[in-house]
């Protein structure tokens, strides 16, 4: 039924007009252990089925994923760092959106998120090969849990189908909750603190900052300013929206370079190129 | 372990689990293994039933029971006139159900309560014992320590509780930071990230530490003369002092047995004097109690007894129960081939142990062992029969102080599942074995009640209400059934923590471990040797839990923790014996034969194989050497391609 009123004819009684958001996040590298909480959090909230025996790091579907990095360096000097690697919301130029031929990838301009739409993709798999950081995931097998343990599926999230790709939406579910508490409450706009994404959420040791990075005052909106943050992958230009930190000079170094090989071992790096 | 957790319920049912925020054990966080907990009843290995398992050399078959005749079956071996004991194996002592135990033993003729050698770790009567201090307990005031010197514990990777973890997190940055020491061969996690990785060779841990000693005592790093003062054997002008004893580690005389350079064993002793609080923290599971005496003989020297970010005393909580209770015993000094009857408590000790070390003390002939756990995983796979208990969410039950914490605390659980109707608490196990008995046991939720209320009537301490996040003097609150109420809402009591601190504690520091033999013990624990042509197999298991399901998935499906049962090797050392990457090879030792997976890794010490001991996998423990010390984590090797 129209909505005469509004003037609208979706049957919403008052379309609301959010304040434009680009949401993004912050990894303090040198704060991440590698305790994988984050990835327990957005598997748990994002109801990923524990997949069979058979599913491999390139079958299975870790849509927050935590890389080890080293400095290339042998035994004793060996240093390492770990990478907690989504979707890295690419604001520019978003590859996976313009590579989808059916429309199943949105970049929403009111918040900044990559959307992805699972009935809408038919499974071709071109966002997969389009992503520069490697976080799209398929579903090769049809969603299936534990005898029981469908109890324990979050009620906000639908599980994906088989044949679909699927990824990080920065929990976008949430942002829908936190709207309606605020409209429930009669606010314009979210308080921030009513929006984080599961891992932002749960890491132990508040490795992650999430927020507004219009808002400069936001504590993600600082920390992405800093010297020491940086992006992945950055001279693509594609503007992802997920920065990481790190005070180490050679975690920093490695990013900018080309290679993962330390710059005193010669003869390793002549392998990786010839 | 003990962190409060707040459930996001459907319909009744759980579907997610985050931290309370400003809770004082968890800090307001969750590990990876928290945040699936309400996945555990659904575990593929999950129990529903008691089975009887027959044992035979081409596996186990495990038949359906039930609990009336499983129990039936314990009654009849233990009231058997066999020689040897009737033994619970208590994998998290000082519980409400641990004392209940204790009384069902101690009205056994031959009843044994057994603890293993360390819970998460610790073993807080070697510190006790080091320290002089009979009645009090010491935690670790981690957080607040500026110079963290660790053997082998896992600083960065789940040692202590997820408050004390996230705070040393946090105090790594900034001007004042604090600095992580990892000793240890193991490229583990924490020697991956630490500021400073100091590769000693395998088992001469003790060596470096007391090679540290003699630096400070020699540069007078240390107060001399307090020292003397509160200790009967630090030098007492015999030739078995402790200042003796270090006299023969000089860092000249031991580098070379290390691998390390005198002089960065010198430049550790004076940044240890220099950068404090300094504090050293050890994995007791995987070192000798000689051992761990070295290590706690350097925390003496770095004046870390007694202080605020060293180790700090605590007071100890009531007991539920005031009637006889047979004495705590640990494992390892339980004799060989002593028990016929072994009742194994489900709850994991946090340190991982070969099966070998249970079944040693077993005796000979047709033991049995009862396992409680809720899951056919980890030891349980040995046992004759399966009487599975409640798990994770299904029952009441309580978390008294964590060892690692240097404050009291104490906190309660109550069940939002509904048990399973073939699964039995174990308490009433207990209640049924001990039926014709006169021992009464009433049901666990009276016992933690009557636990609070004496906890309540002691006045002292804080209490965290985790409904409204405050925190309240437990003078302010107005009787034991606030206290319950609140503590069964995730709250949780803790120890006024200043307090503690500035009780006065009349040390007498044992330097010797106050044995009589203790200076020739010491020695003899610098001088396990590794060296040689062969390979030393280290089995590598930070923490040990029972994982999840997306846990065990995600493990599986990323590279950010080796799967069970892979073998890191370096490159070097892998070429001398003909492995590739990914290759499957055959490891070998003077006790078993297992197979593994070949992982390169060039930050892996060369001439070692550094082993993941995997959650239900227990092949590569399967294959150590339990040594007279009963230590096992250092066993030669040889590794074939398969």
């Amino acid at each position: 039924m129209a909505n005469y009123e509004s003037g609208n004819s979706s049957g919403v009684d008052k379309v609301i007009n959010y304040r434009k958001a680009k949401y993004g996040m912050v990894i303090d590298v040198d704060r991440c252990t590698g305790c994988g909480a984050c990835m327990v959090a957005c598997a748990v909230e994002n109801n990923v089925p524990p997949a069979p025996s058979t599913a491999t790091d390139r079958t299975g579907i870790t849509p927050m994923r935590v890389y080890e990095v080293d400095n290339g360096l042998p035994f004793p000097n060996n240093k390492s760092v770990f990478f907690p690697i989504s979707c890295q919301q690419c604001e520019h130029h978003t590859p996976c959106v313009s590579v989808c031929p059916q429309n199943a990838v949105e970049l929403d301009q009111s918040t900044g998120i990559v959307g992805q739409i699972p009935v809408r993709c038919f499974g071709c798999r071109y966002c997969m090969v389009a992503c520069p950081y490697h976080a799209r995931y398929f579903n090769w097998w049809d969603p299936a849990w534990p005898n029981g343990m469908e109890k324990t599926l979050n009620p906000d999230v639908s599980p994906r189908m088989r044949g679909v790709v699927e990824k990080c939406n920065f929990c976008f579910h949430r942002l829908q909750a936190a709207r309606s508490k605020a409209a429930v409450e009669g606010k314009k706009d979210i308080d921030p603190a009513e929006y984080v994404p599961a891992c932002v959420e749960c890491c132990p040791t508040r490795a992650m900052a999430f927020g507004d990075l219009l808002d400069s005052d936001s504590k993600a909106s600082r920390f992405s300013r800093d010297k020491n943050s940086f992006r992945l992958l950055e001279n693509l230009g594609t503007e992802p929206k997920v920065y990481f930190h790190s005070e180490q000079e050679w975690v920093r170094r490695l990013i900018e370079s080309k290679t993962t090989f330390a710059e005193n071992e010669p003869a390793e790096r002549e392998n990786a190129n010839g | 372990m003990a962190c409060g957790v707040r459930t996001r319920c459907v319909d009744n049912q759980p579907v997610s689990l985050t931290g309370i925020p400003d809770h004082p054990i968890s800090g307001g966080g969750l590990c990876s293994i928290g945040l699936g907990g309400h996945l555990l009843p659904y575990h593929p290995s999950r129990l529903l039933q008691p089975y009887k398992v027959l044992h035979n050399s081409n596996g186990t078959n495990s038949v359906p029971v039930s609990s009336e005749e499983s129990i039936s079956a314990i009654i009849g071996a233990i009231s058997s006139s066999r020689q040897g004991s009737v033994a619970i194996l208590d994998g998290q002592p000082k519980r409400t159900i641990s004392f209940a135990y204790r009384k069902f033993l101690a009205g056994l003729a031959d009843g044994l309560y057994v603890i293993p050698p360390t819970t998460h770790g610790v073993s807080t009567e070697l510190i006790k014992n080091v320290i002089g201090e009979k009645e009090t307990s010491f935690g670790f005031d981690i957080e607040n320590a500026r110079t963290i010197l660790s053997f082998g514990a896992p600083v960065l990777d789940g040692w202590g509780t997820l408050g004390q973890f996230s705070r040393v997190v946090k105090n790594r940055s900034g001007k004042d930071h604090v600095k992580i020491i990892q000793v240890e061969s193991i490229h583990s996690r924490t020697a991956q990230l630490a500021d400073e990785w100091v590769p000693v060779k395998p088992g001469t841990e003790a060596a470096f530490v007391l090679a540290i000693a003699d630096v400070m005592i020699e540069e007078r790093l240390c107060d001399i003369q307090k020292l003397k003062a509160h200790s009967k054997d630090f030098d007492n002008n015999s030739s078995v002092s402790f200042t003796e004893l270090v006299k023969k580690f000089s860092s000249a005389n031991v580098s070379g047995q290390m691998g390390i350079p005198a002089e960065r064993i010198r430049e550790i002793a004076r940044d240890l004097a220099s950068r404090k609080p300094s504090l050293v923290v050890f994995d007791g599971s995987s070192f000798s109690r000689d051992e761990q005496i070295a290590f706690m003989d350097l925390n003496i020297l770095l004046g870390a007894v007694n202080t605020k970010g060293g180790l700090i005393p605590r007071t100890g909580l009531p007991a539920p129960l005031e009637e006889k209770l047979a004495e705590e015993t640990s494992l390892i000094d339980v004799p060989d081939h002593s028990i016929r009857v072994l009742i194994l408590d489900g709850a994991e000790s946090g340190s991982a142990f070969p099966w070998q070390m249970l079944e040693q003390k077993l005796v000979t002939n047709d033991p049995m062992v009862v396992s409680l756990s809720p899951y056919f995983t980890g030891i349980a796979r040995y046992a004759d029969y399966l009487i599975p208990s409640p798990t994770y969410l299904e029952s009441y039950g309580d978390s008294p102080t964590p060892p690692t914490v240097s404050m009291a605390s104490y906190s309660i659980s109550r069940p939002i599942l509904v048990t399973p109707n073939e699964v039995v608490e174990p308490l009433d196990v207990i209640r049924r074995i001990a039926r014709d008995t006169d021992n009464e046991f009433p049901q666990l939720e009276t016992l933690l009640k009557s636990r609070v209320t004496k906890i309540f009537r002691e006045r002292k301490g804080f209490v965290f209400d985790a409904t409204s996040g405050k925190t309240a003097r437990l003078s302010d609150i107005s009787s034991a059934e606030q206290l319950t109420q609140i503590l069964s809402h995730g709250g949780c009591w803790y120890e006024d923590k200043v307090m503690s601190r500035s009780k006065e504690i009349p040390t007498r520091f044992q330097f010797l471990g106050g044995d009589d033999h203790g200076f020739e013990k010491l020695s003899a624990a610098t001088t396990r040797n590794s060296d040689g042509p062969g390979l030393v197999l280290l089995p590598y298991a930070a923490t040990v839990a029972q994982p999840h399901q997306l846990m065990e998935k995600l493990d599986r499906e990323s590279d950010l923790r080796e799967s069970g049962n892979t073998a890191s090797i370096n490159p070097e050392t892998a070429s001398r014996f003909s492995l590739s990457d990914g290759n499957r090879a055959t490891l070998k030792t003077e006790i078993g034969i297992t197979d593994i997976k070949v992982k390169l890794d060039k930050a892996v010490m060369p001439g070692i194989i550094q082993a993941t001991v995997g959650s239900d996998e227990t092949n590569i423990l399967e294959i150590c050497k339990i040594e007279n010390d009963s230590t096992w984590r250092i066993t030669k090797a040889e590794i074939l391609p398969a």
